[in-house]
């Protein structure tokens, strides 16, 4: 009985990964505990080697899983998914030429795929190797045209080499193939188009936050940078209009009121444009306590109050 | 009557099919049957019922199954034995896979007139047989009409995985009855597996969702109370995965609700089946918040937790549970959020309470924010477009909704941008500028602070998530008034005290300026040091590192100091928010209350300072100004000037302490000088304010000897060059002028600094005696001569009377003192004679550099002897400068030597052609192996030019300096195959690189060649390689098809065959056999990355004759397979190595001679049979 509670002893605190790496192939001790109690130790074995995996993988640190995978890669250096694992890990450690290594391995195992070319390109756009990360993405696409991560990422690539026209096409190809689409979608696209500079691309801009409306509803995100692209198009009319639906909208309205305000200013509308000062004044005012006073607003108060004076002598 | 019920049984169930039930067999199956007028008899000691029953003999047919009604599929006997038949017996076999998936298995029996039912053996049923252990002859109870329907069901334990059998027998009311008739169906319901579960609860609207074990129709019927779940909310679409929006809902009320598929209910309405909506935004009432920090280990521990809060709760309603991401370890699988939510773990309070969620990393394995996919976002569901309130994001990675008074933020920390200005960022800055609500909480999974299992100090930690959080998002949140943050992530408690604008490492955190609030500093318990504090006015957030739900792991040190409390404890933080006060527990896992703390809203006067010296106990109001109570008004020193605004209020002559203080004149000047006396050191002498360096009442300015010092400071005052008496006393000056030690008033010489008395000499002259004569050097004219004190005819130091050479001639006068022949030096100087002249040119010998050549003097250019004149090859450089005396183009050897051009290259090689063993051989500068004008080559290594064995021609040879040739890349000519001008080509500047392991877009090939005519073809190469690491590889390749298909020829690997950056050679025959007149060569690299390159140079294709000459000696021990043929003999002494094949094929003999040997597993053929 006593060389029991020595053998749990042992199993409990043994240090959890290297004894039950070692212990898989042992041992006298296993042997030994058969033959006194008669029971196989594996159960008890296994039971303390999953609670132990558990514990040490589930800890989060890339090392240890990194090492862990490394130690089943051992084991079975043919399994492509162990090497996917690992070339996963080291690109969130950062090893981005392991990760590169790692897939390669990918490729070898179970030849070339989608998943594999994207890993590539991701880790050399993190090394800013941009070329070689444009090669491998155009591989991936060319593997899966329908990919709209490769697209993605290819957008990006693009943009950091300053081809806003290809980044914005790319971001365009992405949002065609996304199955589900997001708010970053199109902020990448818009950022691309913005990056053009073109009145034709800020035209294009506002038509895909029309598209995102359509897609994702009408996101104060978007209606936004709708209404900075209409004032870059000097197109102040619709910059008002749009500014009306976000004021619509919001719950809370100084800010936007503000910039309405400044719109009307801008086109010589100098009565509405106070109007929407004072409105601004009054929704501030009516705020609780915590948020009027709040830096912030007294910031905004301090600014409308000149701006009210800039509006006065008319 | 009958058939009406039985169509509306059949449109009932077809309905039900209809709905997704499953059908396990229908109406109409084909069954066994015996109707033989008997009971069936026992076969193998097993009964009709037994489900191992052998009924191989029994008839089939489908149902229905009868006689009598004519609407039999089949007609079984009506008589049997010569009466009418009283029982009938029916056997099926049908296959369950799963039995457990159904929570109930419903069955429909239509029969006549009565029946009892076997499910393997097991009776389940029977109608209108009462009797027990019936048999064959046993009469239905009753006479029950045609085709009645008798619905029955049975339980999943009933059935067995797999075959299993269900046998009815059908018994008539009378033996004398018209008919007999039977049918039967079973049909399932599916079974609940996950859930169900409450999302995204709104003030008017909540989502129920949850799983079937297969697919089925989603329908929620729900109402105000248990039993009145009035209203439905379905979708017809078969699916495992359910989900329901019941919208048009009051807010804050309780709904009760039940599943059915289809019209089936496949969870009954219960007590607690129910969600409370939303209250309207703004509303204030107890809200209750369950707080899980990284619970997803699906353990006994994570029970504990739960069930210490269950515990702590009791019959209380918990309005939300928020996860704090890593809800599911290891990575967030469905199986993974299976065990560690919704199974054995949550399911009694997701039934009835909402959950939300941020992301953790261990959930981001499995998910992806990009894509919205994953285990996390096909569990979750989140509001994108701001309908639980907040302002819409257009993602479930991150957004917000309102509860109560109560606005909560969630942010993504692990899988989207975290920059400033990021969509994320920009969405949550609109977001909490858009709020009016009493509380900001906001949380994500990536604590800002943390020195548990991880530090967030770190910067590598986590990637950066936890300190890009800290830097980025805190200063905006707390900016718009953030209350509450929670995060997971550590795995322990970590609860901050009351802070506002720390956003760099645990080292620079300063509680005086980072703590705010007057209990900021303290432990925020009402009981302790008095709750955290928020003023209307004033910033200040708690934060709470909570993930110790579901484990405690780490050794991280747990004392960042913006932490008030820091355990490694398994718990849970409760969140209970009434009004404006916040209370947060933090509940372990066994129920005890290990921190807690308060934080309360309200205009609490903050202390503060307005600046108006005549208030006090100032404070900030309402409307955050500084505000402090008014003083009485006192005048102590009845001055006119209240005391609060009297600098001096004892004083009743000022007001103000002035230049001399409270209570001394600023105005007194007793010796009117123009100081006022509380500032005048000198207050009785009025030409002076300080004592200076007189004192009062002396004069600082006297001085009789204008020299600078005070006459009360001067001891010399009459003196302007002393100010004291010195040496010489006043009025004589101590100068000492020659410097030696004595001043000019002590010195007879005060200008010879080595004497102070004059002396015989007198100053300024020395009294020594150089020569030691005896007269001082003053008076001798001969200092230096101790013989002489006066010069004399021969002058001092020589003597008037010495003559040497006895020539007499005084040595004084005589200029060779020595030489009697001579008393002057002459041409040639003292002792050589002027006349000896030895090759009598007229020169005498002594300034003769010649002096025996007569027609030289002088050396000259040649030297003595030789003439400086003489060119014999006239080719103006004298003989003697001439290194080619006779050569008029050259007068030095140079590289070639007189005679020989050293310019002159013939063949424009680059080697002139006295060192170009090949001067006409633009290819070679010596004529190596095979001779001036043709290549070397010689393949087997016999150190015999191939061509003077066997006729060779090049096809073609590229070392790509102008151009490719016949090589281009094989693929679609990207970079992987290209030439390049590169320090690495072989030979020259150009070659042809191959890199990564594109397949063909890494390969170069030739164009089409006619090899058909080709008896022997071999190519040979240099390369060299970079960047390759074994066991990486080329190819070189062969097609005979015009390049359609390749066959690999050989392979060469890193490390076994090369190394990179050294050159190579290669030399590879085809075999002749793969020769066509499509052939196709191709190098293949076998790299992995771009930066894998191999160079390729001075391809040589050679197309060689088949060599049969008619003797051959071989003495070379052979490894690879080789046939040597001659016309006529071979004498042969190889070692053939093992594993290779050796042929000898010879016209007359082969001869073996000592030394030779065939090596085990080497094979060796001879043959008489000449070249053919």
């Amino acid at each position: 009985m006593g060389f029991e509670i020595f053998i749990v002893f042992m199993l409990i605190f043994a240090p959890c990964k290297s004894f039950f790496l070692k212990c898989i192939n042992c041992n006298p001790l296993v042997s030994l505990y058969k033959n006194i109690t008669g029971y196989s130790p594996y159960i008890l074995i296994l039971c303390f080697s999953i609670q132990c995996q558990l514990n040490v993988l589930a800890h989060g640190e890339l090392d240890t899983r990194i090492a862990a995978v490394s130690a089943e890669i051992e084991l079975n250096p043919d399994i492509d998914s162990l090497y996917i694992k690992r070339g996963t890990l080291y690109f969130q450690h950062e090893d981005y030429l392991k990760s590169i290594r790692d897939f390669e391995k990918v490729e070898e195992l179970s030849g070339p795929s989608t998943v594999v070319y994207i890993s590539y390109a991701k880790a050399w756009h993190k090394l800013e190797k941009l070329d070689f990360a444009l090669e491998s993405v155009n591989d991936a696409i060319d593997l899966n045209p329908e990919s709209a991560t490769a697209y993605r990422l290819k957008g990006k690539i693009l943009f950091d080499m300053k081809d806003f026209v290809g980044a914005a096409s790319n971001a365009e190809q992405t949002l065609n193939k996304s199955k589900k689409r997001i708010t970053e979608h199109y902020t990448e696209y818009i950022e691309a188009l913005d990056s053009i500079a073109t009145t034709d691309s800020k035209k294009t801009a506002i038509q895909v936050l029309q598209r995102g409306k359509n897609d994702l509803g009408e996101l104060p995100l978007f209606l936004h940078k709708t209404i900075d692209l209409y004032i870059e198009l000097g197109d102040y009319e619709n910059a008002i209009k749009t500014t009306t639906t976000l004021l619509n909208k919001s719950n809370r309205k100084e800010r936007i009121l503000f910039k309405r305000a400044q719109l009307y200013y801008s086109q010589n509308e100098f009565n509405k444009s106070m109007q929407d000062i004072n409105s601004a004044l009054f929704e501030i005012d009516g705020l609780p306590a915590r948020y009027a006073h709040s830096n912030p607003m007294k910031e905004l108060k301090t600014e409308l109050n000149s701006f009210s004076q800039k509006l006065n002598p008319r | 009557m009958i058939k009406l019920r039985l169509l509306t049984s059949f449109f009932f169930l077809m309905s039900l099919g209809l709905y997704g039930q499953t059908t396990i067999f229908d109406f109409g199956s084909v069954w066994k049957y015996y109707d033989l007028g008997d009971e069936p008899p026992k076969i193998m000691g097993n009964d009709y019922f037994d489900s191992n029953y052998d009924d191989s003999s029994w008839a089939s047919g489908p149902a229905q199954l009868g006689y009598g009604d004519a609407d039999e599929a089949t007609v079984i006997n009506d008589t049997a034995n010569g009466t009418n038949l009283i029982t009938a017996y029916f056997r099926l076999d049908f296959n369950v896979s799963n039995p457990g998936a159904s929570p109930m298995y419903d069955a429909d029996l239509i029969y006549d007139d009565g029946a009892v039912v076997y499910l393997n053996g097991v009776e389940i049923h029977r109608v209108n047989i009462s009797t027990p252990n019936q048999n064959y002859s046993t009469f239905a109870d009753a006479n029950n009409g045609d085709n009645v329907l008798s619905s029955f069901q049975f339980a999943p334990s009933d059935l067995v995985a797999g075959n299993n059998t269900m046998v009815v027998e059908v018994h008539q009311r009378t033996d004398d009855s018209s008919d007999i008739s039977f049918d039967m169906s079973v049909t399932t319901q599916p079974a609940i597996i996950r859930g169900p579960y409450i999302q995204k609860l709104t003030p008017t609207s909540a989502v129920v969702k949850w799983r079937t074990s297969y697919p089925a129709e989603s329908v929620v019927k729900y109402g105000l109370s248990v039993n009145t779940a009035v209203n439905t909310q379905s979708d017809a679409i078969l699916k495992t995965d359910h989900e329901v929006e019941i919208t048009g809902l009051n807010s804050n009320r309780k709904y009760f609700y039940l599943l059915q598929d289809g019209t089936s209910t496949i969870l009954p309405a219960a007590t607690d089946l129910h969600f409370i909506t939303a209250p309207p935004h703004g509303t204030v009432q107890p809200v209750t918040a369950w707080v899980l920090g990284d619970p997803g280990t699906g353990n006994n521990n994570a029970r504990a937790v739960r069930d210490a809060y269950y515990n702590y709760i009791g019959t209380d309603h918990t309005d939300m549970m928020l996860f704090l991401g890593d809800n599911a370890y290891n990575d967030g699988t469905d199986a993974q959020y299976q065990g560690a939510m919704f199974e054995n773990m949550y399911e009694d309070m997701l039934k009835n309470t909402v959950a939300w969620s941020c992301l953790g990393n261990h959930d981001g394995h499995t998910a992806d924010s990009d894509s919205q996919t994953g285990n996390y976002y096909e569990i979750f569901d989140f509001p994108t477009n701001g309908e639980a309130g907040g302002v819409a994001s257009g993602t479930e990675a991150y957004y917000s909704f309102d509860y109560a008074n109560i606005h909560f933020i969630i942010l993504d920390s692990h899988d989207t941008n975290r920059d400033v200005g990021g969509a994320m960022y920009k969405w949550a800055e609109m977001d909490i500028q858009n709020t009016t609500q009493e509380w900001i909480v906001a949380f994500w999974h990536h604590p800002v602070y943390t020195k548990g299992s991880h530090n967030s100090d770190n910067r590598s930690d986590s990637q950066g998530r936890m300190h890009d959080m800290r830097e980025n998002f805190l200063p905006m949140l707390e900016q718009n008034g953030i209350d509450l943050v929670l995060s997971g992530h550590s795995h322990s408690y970590e609860r901050s005290y009351f802070v506002n604008g720390h956003y760099g490492n645990s080292t620079t955190f300063d509680s005086n300026v980072h703590v705010v609030g007057p209990n900021g500093y303290g432990d925020g318990q009402i009981s302790g040091d008095g709750t955290y504090q928020k003023d209307l006015c004033s910033l200040g957030s708690a934060y709470i590192t909570t993930g110790s739900a579901g484990k405690i792991t780490g050794n991280g040190s747990l004392n960042h100091p913006v932490f008030h409390y820091s355990a490694k404890s398994l718990g849970s933080v409760v969140l209970e928010i009434d009004g404006s006060q916040m209370d947060i527990k933090f509940v372990r896992n066994t129920g005890a209350i290990d921190d807690f703390f308060s934080i309360q809203k309200g205009n609490f006067g903050f202390p503060c300072d307005d600046g108006d010296p005549c208030t006090v106990d100032d404070i900030v109001d309402a409307s955050c100004n500084c505000v402090g109570t008014l003083l009485p008004p006192t005048d102590t020193d009845n001055d006119g000037t209240d005391d609060c605004l009297d600098g001096c209020p004892n004083d009743s002559m000022k007001t103000e302490p002035g230049i001399c203080g409270c209570g001394v004149s600023d105005t007194l000047d007793t010796d009117s000088d123009g100081t006022v006396d509380c500032i005048d050191y000198c207050p009785t002498d009025p030409a002076k304010i300080t004592p200076g360096i007189c004192g009062c009442g002396v004069s600082d300015l006297a001085d009789a000897d204008a020299d600078g010092t005070p006459d009360c400071a001067d001891g010399c005052p009459n003196d302007p060059f002393k100010t004291a008496p010195g040496i010489c006393g006043c009025g004589s000056s101590d100068v000492d002028s020659d410097a030696d030690g004595t001043a000019d008033c002590d010195d007879e010489c005060p200008t010879d600094p080595l004497k102070i008395l004059e002396g015989i000499c007198g100053c300024n002259t020395s009294d020594i005696d150089n020569d030691a004569d005896g007269t001082p050097d003053c008076n001798d004219e001969c200092p230096n001569d101790p013989l002489k004190i006066v010069a004399g005819i021969c002058g001092c130091g020589l003597s008037d009377t010495s003559d040497s050479d006895s020539d007499g001639t005084l040595d004084c006068f005589d200029d060779c003192p020595n030489d009697p022949l001579k008393i002057a030096a002459g041409i040639c100087g003292c002792g050589i004679s002027d006349s000896a002249d030895a090759d009598s040119d007229g020169t005498p010998d002594c300034i003769d550099d010649c002096p025996n050549d007569p027609l030289k003097i002088l050396a000259g250019i040649c030297g003595c002897g030789i003439s400086d004149t003489l060119d014999t090859d006239g080719d103006s450089t004298i003989d003697c400068q001439d290194g080619c005396p006779n050569d008029p183009l050259k007068i030095s050897a140079g590289i070639c030597g007189c005679g020989f051009s050293d310019t002159i290259d013939s063949d424009g090689d680059g080697t002139i052609d006295c060192q170009d063993g090949c001067p006409n051989d633009a290819l070679k500068i010596t004529p190596g192996l095979c001779g001036c004008g043709t290549v070397d080559v010689d393949l087997n290594q016999n150190d015999i030019c191939d061509l003077s064995e066997e006729p060779c021609t090049f096809i073609d040879i590229e070392n790509f300096e102008l151009g490719s040739g016949i090589w281009s890349p094989a693929g679609s000519g990207n970079l992987d195959a290209e030439r390049v001008m590169s320090s690495l080509s072989p030979q020259g500047m150009y070659s042809m690189r191959i890199r990564d392991d594109s397949g063909i877009n890494s390969a170069v090939k030739t164009s089409v060649l006619d090899l058909s005519q080709v008896p022997i073809f071999t190519i040979s190469w240099e390369y060299q390689s970079s960047g390759f690491t074994a066991p990486q590889s080329f190819f070189l390749e062969f097609s005979n098809d015009g390049g359609t298909t390749f066959t690999i020829l050989n392979e060469w690997v890193e490390g076994t065959d090369f190394v990179n950056n050294v050159i190579y050679e290669e030399s590879v025959e085809v075999d002749a056999s793969l020769l066509t007149s499509t052939s196709v060569i191709r190098f293949v690299s076998n790299g992995s990355l771009n930066a894998d390159e191999i160079f390729l140079d001075n391809i040589v294709l050679r197309s060689c004759s088949d060599p049969c000459a008619d003797y051959q000696i071989h003495t070379d021990n052979v490894i690879a397979p080789i046939t040597d043929k001659a016309v006529i003999g071979i004498e042969t002494n190889r070692i053939i190595a093992a594993g290779s094949t050796i042929d000898h094929h010879a016209g007359e003999y082969i001869l073996l001679t000592p030394g030779f040997e065939v090596e085990t597993q080497a094979i060796f053929h001879a043959f008489i049979q000449g070249c053919q």
